[in-house]
């Protein structure tokens, strides 16, 4: 039986550490990678549209100087 | 004794469990969902100093209007980067005009400059240039609109617009490809989210492509579109979209008349029509 008690006691703060883990975090800013809740501030908004930004930007193409030159010089 | 302890074991089970399948639906209810609005100025470039044409560096600009989307939020922000030598600059307080866009160079949170670029067709490319402000020197700029792969989501999302904004037009856009209507955003309420829903796992279908084009020749500021609806006037200089766009890059040949020689045929057809609109309308009746 104490064993039991025991055994339901661990459950119990277990729930609790589990649920502080899921807690809401208070913090307006969590960072350009950080979850967002409720309301967006400008700064979340701005921290995640400049994330995706980023990404897009990593995705474009290198170029050579001479390939640019060839593209863009030639313009006069 | 021992059905309670089991009891004590399977409750601990059913708890871990729960929650960790609550943290995931929470992790993914406050996950923001970022898409691509509107693309300004996007691609490689060189900078090259006023005084010095010797003295130039390779940058990279990236400036875009991004819907960031929460559970209960939506924002779209504008927002910049600037890649020059090996610093990474942000642009704040960016406006994206017909074809053009300004911004504000920052370092940290300090102003160190400032970007003003035109765009212009260069075959079947668009091209912007410009000037900079950087550090006290002042740069032309030069940049080659990359290219970006637009995702099925923002293809429907263009799509959705059209047919929020312009339910008729929506509905006759769609008749004009010659197939049924996806649905009736006239009378049907639902149908705007239906249209997103089916172009979002339909990207190509006409229907979809048909709407997104006539959402992009409302929507010129977006280089997506304007590359969207140079490909349509490539082989149909006639259309009406083509003559806005015409328009836009009108701006920059009074600037810099010299682009006229690389410009694609279209423009060239287009600016003869504009031209011979605006000489009817100096010569009609007083």
């Amino acid at each position: 039986m104490k064993l039991a008690i025991a055994l339901l006691l661990v459950a119990l703060v277990f729930t609790v550490y589990i649920s502080g883990c899921v807690q809401e975090p208070t913090s307006p800013d969590t960072g350009p990678t950080g979850p967002t809740t409720g309301a967006l501030t400008e700064a979340q908004a701005e921290q995640q549209a400049l994330q995706t930004l980023d990404q897009e930007m990593e995705a474009l193409e290198e170029m050579s100087l001479e390939e640019l030159e060839n593209e863009l010089l030639q313009q006069g | 004794m021992k059905k309670l302890l089991t009891l004590a074991v399977a409750l601990i089970a059913v708890l871990a469990i729960g929650a960790s399948v609550m943290a995931q639906q929470v992790g993914a209810q406050n996950q923001a969902r970022t898409m691509i609005k509107m693309l300004g100025a996007f691609g490689n470039g060189l900078a090259i100093s006023e005084d010095d044409p010797m003295d130039f560096e390779l940058i990279r600009v990236g400036i875009a209007a991004v819907k960031v989307e929460s559970a209960e939020d939506e924002k779209t922000v504008k927002v910049g980067v600037l890649h020059f030598a090996d610093e990474k600059y942000r642009l704040k307080d960016v406006v994206i005009g017909n074809g053009s866009v300004t911004a504000n160079i920052y370092l940290d949170e300090t102003q160190v400059g400032s970007i003003s670029l035109d765009s212009y067709p260069k075959e079947d490319k668009e091209l912007w240039a410009g000037t900079m402000t950087l550090d006290g020197k002042t740069y032309n700029v030069y940049l080659i609109q990359g290219k970006r792969v637009v995702k099925a989501e923002e293809k429907a999302e263009k799509a959705f617009e059209y047919c929020r904004n312009n339910p008729e037009r929506c509905k006759a856009a769609m008749q004009a490809v010659g197939s049924n209507v996806i649905c009736d955003p006239v009378t049907d309420g639902n149908c705007r989210e239906r249209i997103r829903t089916f172009c979002e796992g339909n990207p190509e279908d006409s229907r979809c492509k048909a709407l997104r084009l006539a959402e992009c020749g409302l929507n010129l500021e977006d280089a997506q579109c304007r590359a969207e609806i140079r490909g349509v006037c490539s082989n149909n200089a006639t259309e009406n979209a083509c003559q806005r766009l015409g328009e836009v890059y009108n701006n920059m040949v009074q600037k810099r008349p010299e682009i006229l020689e690389n410009a694609p045929q279209w423009f060239h057809t287009v600016r003869e029509r504009l031209q011979q609109e605006s000489e009817g309308q100096q010569g009609g009746p007083q």
